[in-house]
C-alpha cells in the first residue's frame, strides 16, 4: 500500500466516472457517475494526507467539505430533475437539446 | 496484511463502480453505488481516517444515495425500457475516458516517487478531536470561515431545492 | 493683495464655468429669472477677478521692468498631458500685456452684455440656455487668451468655436439661423484643420508647444533651415507660420473666408455684440500677435498677413455701403476693422532698405490698441442696433427713420460710437486708427497706408448712412413705440464712456508696454516721425464721408439715392451682391467638388470600402453557420469535447515548440 497505488486506484475510479458520464443517457445516471468522480477525489485527499507529512488534519477536513457541497449539489440537481420530469415526462439527455445552436 | 486488504478493497471498489456505470437498470446501479461507498469507507478506515469513514457512510449512503433512490422510484415507471447508450457512444466514451486515465497514469508515474511508501503521518492526526479543533479554529490555520460558509450554502440549497421542486401555480 | 489676485487668477475662468454648469444643468429650467441674475453675478465676479489680475500684474511685473524684461508671467501652470518624456502639454495662465488687456475687455464687455441680455432676452423660451451658453463662451474665450501654449490655445479655440456655432443657431427653429451656424462651423473648421496641422508640425520639429519657446529666436532659426523637400520650396518656418495663421484667417473672417460672419448675425444681437465683433473674431488677430515674434522672422508670412488684412479692409467697407440689414452693415464694418488690425501687424515689417531694416514696434502696439478701442465702440454699436431691433422689430434700415426722439439715450451713444469708428478726433477710434496708419506709413507700405486711409473715409460714409437712415428722416412709427428698456440702455450708456475716452487715456499705456521685446526691432530714431498732415488728412476724409452721408441720407430726402441706385451700374450690382462670393462658393462646392471629387469618392466608399466590410461579414456568417453545427445541445457531446480539450491542452503544453 503506497501513495502510488492509491493514486492509480483513484484514476481508475475517475476514468470509470468519466465513462459513465459520457455513456449514460439518463440524467440520474450521469449524477451517479459524478458521485463516483467525487469519491475518487476524496480518496485522493485522504491518501495525500496520510502518506505525506504536510497537514493530515486538513486533508481529512477537505473530504468533509466535499461531502457537504456534493449534498447541496444533489439536493438542487434532484429538485431540477423533479421539476423537469414534471414538465417533460422524460429524462433522456438526447432529447434535452433546447439549447442547440 | 494491510497490502492484501488494500488490494482486495481496491478490486471491490473498481468492480462496484464499474457496475454503477454499466448496469442498464438505474436502480441496480444506485444500489451498486451503495456498495461502492461502503468499500470506500472501509478504505478510509484502513488509512486510519475513522471520522471521514463515518461521515462517508452517514452522508453519502444515509443521505445522498437514499435520496437518489427515491427520485429514481419517483421518476421511473415499471416496465419502461431502459435508455441504452448507442454503440458509437460506448466507443467514444471508452476512448476519451481511457485517454484521460492514461494521461493521469502517466502523470502519476512521472511525478510520484515509488519509495514514498511509509505512512509517515502521525497516528493521531486526522482524528475526530483534531478535526473538530481545526474546524473551529479562528487563526489563519483554522477552517472556521469555510465551515460557516458551507452552512450558509447548505441552507441556501435547501431553500433553492424546495423552490425549484415546488409545483407551479 | 496684488499677489493674492495673481495666485487665484484661475478664478477668472472658474466663475463663468460654474455659472455654465449651474444654469446649464439645473437652474436654467428651474428658474429663468434666477438663472439670468446668477449669470450676471458670476460674470461680475469674474470681472472683479479680471481687474484684480490687471492690478496684480501691474504691481508685480510692469512696476518692476528689471525683473521681467519680457513682461511675461506664468501662473497656475500644471502638466496636463505627458505625451512622451520630451513632450509635455501644460495648462496655465500666461500673463503679458496683450492677454491682460484681453481679460479686461472680455470680462467688462461680458458683464455689460449680460446685463443688457437680461432686458433683450426677456420672455424668450431659451432664456436659461442663452445665459448658460454666454457664460460658457466667456470661460472659453478667457481660456484662449491666457493660454500658455499653442495646444491649450487650440483646445479653447475650438471651445470658443463651439459656443459661437450654438449661439448663432440659438433660435434653432429658424432655418436661416441653422444654416448660418452650419456655415460658420464648416468654414472655421476648414481653417482650423490647417491650424492643427501647423501646431503638429511645430510640435514635431521643435518638440515644444510653449509660446515662450516657440517665440524664441532659436525656434525661427531651426525652422528656417528646414525644408519640406530638401533644398527646394518654402521652408518650414514660412510653412508652419502660414498654417498657424490660417486658423486666425478663418476665425477672424479674413477674405475669402469672411462669408460666415455676415450670416452669423442670425444669432441674438447680444451674441453678435460680444462674440462676433468684440472678442471672438479678434482671436485670429490675437493669435497672430501671440505668435508675432515667430511670424516676424518670416517675411513672406507678414506680407501675406498684410495683403489679406488690407484687402479685407477695403472690400468689406465697400460692401457695407450697399447693405440694408443693420446688423449686416455692422458685420461688414467689423470685417473692415479686423482688416485694419491684421494689416497693422503685417505692415510692421519695415520695407527693406539698409538703414531701417527690422520690425516697427508701432504696428504691433497699434493693432492691440485697435482691438481695445474697437471692442468698446463696436459692442456699443451692436447693443444699440439690438435696442432698435427690440423696439421696432425689423432689421431693415430702409424701414427705420426718425428714431431720435423715441430713443434719446441710444441716439447719443450711437452717435459717439459712429464718430469713434469713423476716427473723428478725439474719440477712441481716432487714436488707434491714427497709430495704425502711422505705423504703415513709417514702415514704408504706402499702398496699404493708402487703402487704410481710403477705407477710413468709406467707413465714415457707411456708418453715417446707417446712422442718418435710422435716427433721422421721417418717422414711420408714430407714438406707439415702447420706451427704452432700462437694463439695455444702462449697458449702452456705460459703454459710451470708453467709446469717448478710451483712446486718449490709454494711448500712453499702449505705446509704453505693448511692444514685443523678442522681436528684432528697427531703430526708432531712423524711422520717420509723426507728421501732422496724417491725422488731419484722415479726419478730413472722414468728415467728407459724413457730409456725403448727410447730403444723401440725412435730409429726409432720398431722391439722390434713388437716382444713384436706379442706374444700377454693373459695379453697384456686384457690390450689392457682395461680389458674388457666396455664389462662387456654392458653384465650387456643388458643381466642382460634389460632382468631380465627392462622387468618385462616394462610389469608392460604397463599392470598395463597404464591399470589403461586407465580405468580412459574409465570411464570418459562413464560419458561424459551420460552428453552429457543433452547438447541438447534446450534453454528452459537450462533456466529451471538454475532456478532449483537457487532453489537448496538456499535449500542446508539452510539445517542444
Amino acid at each position: 500500500m503506497t501513495l502510488q497505488n492509491c493514486l492509480i486506484l483513484t484514476l481508475f475510479l475517475f476514468a470509470i466516472g468519466v465513462y459513465g458520464v459520457l455513456t449514460r443517457r439518463h440524467l440520474i445516471g450521469i449524477l451517479l457517475s459524478i458521485e463516483i468522480i467525487l469519491n475518487a477525489a476524496n480518496i485522493n485527499f485522504i491518501a495525500f494526507a496520510r502518506f505525506t507529512t504536510a497537514d493530515p488534519t486538513a486533508g481529512a477536513i477537505f473530504p468533509v467539505f466535499v461531502m457537504a457541497v456534493s449534498a447541496c449539489e444533489m439536493a438542487v440537481a434532484l429538485a431540477i430533475i423533479i421539476s423537469m420530469y414534471r414538465h417533460r415526462k422524460n429524462l433522456d439527455v438526447r432529447e434535452l437539446e433546447a439549447l442547440h445552436g | 496484511m494491510h497490502d492484501f486488504l488494500f488490494y482486495g478493497l481496491a478490486g471491490l471498489l473498481v468492480l462496484s463502480s464499474l457496475l454503477v456505470v454499466i448496469l442498464p437498470n438505474l436502480l441496480h446501479g444506485a444500489i451498486s453505488l451503495i456498495g461502492s461507498f461502503f468499500v470506500t469507507a472501509a478504505l478510509y478506515i484502513l488509512l486510519q481516517m475513522e471520522f471521514v469513514a463515518l461521515a462517508q457512510i452517514m452522508v453519502y449512503i444515509g443521505g445522498i444515495v437514499v435520496f437518489i433512490l427515491i427520485i429514481i422510484l419517483l421518476t421511473t415507471r415499471l416496465g419502461e425500457e431502459s435508455l441504452a447508450p448507442g454503440p458509437g457512444q460506448k466507443v467514444w466514451g471508452l476512448a476519451i475516458s481511457g485517454a484521460l486515465g492514461g494521461l493521469i497514469f502517466y502523470l502519476v508515474i512521472d511525478s510520484i516517487q515509488p519509495e514514498n511508501v511509509a505512512m509517515q503521518a502521525d497516528e493521531e492526526a486526522g482524528g475526530l478531536e483534531q478535526i473538530g479543533l481545526r474546524l473551529l479554529d479562528t487563526t489563519s490555520d483554522g477552517f472556521i470561515v469555510p465551515f460557516e460558509i458551507v452552512s450558509v450554502l447548505l441552507f441556501i440549497s435547501l431553500v433553492g431545492a424546495v423552490v425549484i421542486a415546488r409545483k407551479d401555480k | 493683495m496684488a499677489d493674492l489676485f495673481l495666485s487665484y487668477s484661475y478664478l477668472v475662468l472658474l466663475w463663468p464655468f460654474l455659472a455654465f454648469l449651474i444654469i446649464g444643468l439645473w437652474l436654467g429650467r428651474y428658474n429663468r429669472r434666477a438663472a439670468g441674475l446668477l449669470s450676471v453675478l458670476f460674470s461680475g465676479l469674474s470681472m472683479v477677478c479680471g481687474i484684480g489680475i490687471t492690478y496684480g500684474y501691474y504691481r508685480r511685473v510692469l512696476a518692476r521692468p528689471h525683473l521681467f524684461p519680457d513682461k511675461t508671467l506664468l501662473v497656475n501652470q500644471f502638466d496636463w498631458l505627458n505625451i512622451s518624456p520630451d513632450l509635455t502639454v501644460r495648462m496655465g495662465i500666461y500673463l503679458d500685456p496683450i492677454s491682460v488687456m484681453m481679460i479686461v475687455v472680455i470680462t467688462v464687455i461680458g458683464f455689460l452684455v449680460q446685463i443688457y441680455s437680461l432686458g433683450y432676452m426677456e420672455g424668450d423660451e431659451g432664456f436659461g440656455r442663452f445665459f448658460a451658453l454666454l457664460s460658457f463662451f466667456a470661460f472659453s474665450m478667457l481660456g484662449l487668451v491666457v493660454a500658455t501654449n499653442i495646444f491649450q490655445m487650440y483646445v479653447f479655440w475650438e471651445l470658443v468655436g463651439v459656443s459661437s456655432y450654438v449661439l448663432i443657431s440659438f433660435w434653432y427653429h429658424k432655418p436661416a439661423a441653422v444654416t448660418a451656424g452650419k456655415k460658420a462651423f464648416i468654414i472655421t473648421r476648414f481653417a482650423d484643420a490647417f491650424f492643427l496641422l501647423g501646431i503638429i508640425m511645430v510640435g514635431y520639429f521643435i518638440g515644444n508647444f510653449d509660446f515662450q519657446d516657440l517665440n524664441a529666436p532659436e525656434t525661427a532659426a531651426i525652422l528656417n533651415k528646414m525644408f519640406m523637400v530638401k533644398g527646394i520650396g518654402v521652408n518650414l518656418l514660412a510653412l508652419s507660420c502660414l498654417l498657424i495663421f490660417a486658423g486666425g484667417w478663418g476665425k477672424s473672417a479674413m477674405f475669402p473666408l469672411h462669408i460666415w460672419l455676415p450670416d452669423a448675425m442670425e444669432g441674438p444681437t447680444p451674441v453678435s455684440a460680444i462674440i462676433h465683433s468684440a472678442t471672438m473674431v479678434v482671436a485670429g488677430v490675437f493669435l497672430t500677435a501671440r505668435m508675432f515674434p515667430l511670424f516676424a522672422a518670416s517675411a513672406l508670412t507678414l506680407t501675406i498677413v498684410q495683403l489679406v488684412g488690407a484687402f479685407t479692409t477695403l472690400f468689406a467697407a465697400v460692401i457695407a455701403l450697399t447693405q440694408h440689414d443693420i446688423k449686416r452693415i455692422l458685420a461688414y464694418s467689423t470685417l473692415s476693422q479686423l482688416g485694419y488690425m491684421m494689416f497693422s501687424l503685417g505692415a510692421s515689417q519695415v520695407v527693406d532698405n539698409p538703414t531701417t531694416a527690422g520690425i516697427n514696434p508701432l504696428g504691433y502696439s497699434a493693432s492691440m490698441f485697435h482691438i481695445f478701442t474697437h471692442a468698446f465702440y463696436k459692442c456699443l454699436l451692436f447693443l444699440g442696433a439690438g435696442a432698435i431691433i427690440h423696439t421696432i422689430h425689423t432689421n431693415d434700415i430702409g424701414r427705420m427713420g426718425g428714431l431720435r426722439k423715441a430713443m434719446p439715450k441710444t441716439y447719443w451713444s450711437m452717435l459717439a460710437a459712429c464718430l469713434a469708428i469713423s476716427g473723428i478726433f478725439p474719440f477712441a477710434g481716432f487714436w488707434s486708427k491714427d497709430e495704425i496708419l502711422l505705423g504703415a506709413w513709417q514702415s514704408g507700405h504706402y499702398l496699404t497706408f493708402g487703402v487704410g486711409l481710403l477705407s477710413s473715409g468709406i467707413t465714415a460714409l457707411y456708418m453715417f448712412r446707417l446712422f442718418f437712415m435710422v435716427f433721422h428722416g421721417q418717422t414711420t412709427f408714430g407714438r406707439q413705440l415702447k420706451t427704452e428698456d432700462p437694463l439695455m440702455s444702462f449697458s449702452i450708456v456705460i459703454l459710451a464712456i470708453p467709446t469717448v475716452v478710451a483712446g486718449y487715456f490709454s494711448k500712453e499705456i499702449f505705446s509704453a508696454y505693448f511692444s514685443s521685446p523678442m522681436v528684432w526691432a528697427a531703430d526708432k530714431q531712423l524711422l520717420p516721425g509723426h507728421p501732422l498732415w496724417l491725422p488731419v488728412c484722415a479726419n478730413l476724409l472722414a468728415v467728407t464721408g459724413i457730409i456725403i452721408a448727410w447730403y444723401l441720407y440725412g435730409r429726409g430726402d432720398l431722391s439722390h439715392v434713388r437716382l444713384l441706385t436706379r442706374r444700377r451700374g454693373i459695379g453697384y450690382q456686384l457690390v450689392v451682391n457682395k461680389l458674388y462670393i457666396d455664389e462662387l462658393y456654392l458653384f465650387v462646392t456643388h458643381k466642382i467638388i460634389f460632382s468631380y471629387i465627392a462622387a468618385p469618392i462616394k462610389w469608392f466608399d460604397r463599392h470598395i470600402v463597404d464591399g470589403a466590410v461586407n465580405m468580412v461579414g459574409r465570411f464570418l456568417h459562413i464560419c458561424g453557420t459551420g460552428i453552429r453545427l457543433a452547438q447541438n445541445g447534446q450534453l454528452t457531446v459537450y462533456l466529451g469535447a471538454t475532456a478532449i480539450g483537457i487532453i489537448l491542452l496538456y499535449v500542446l503544453g508539452r510539445l517542444p515548440i
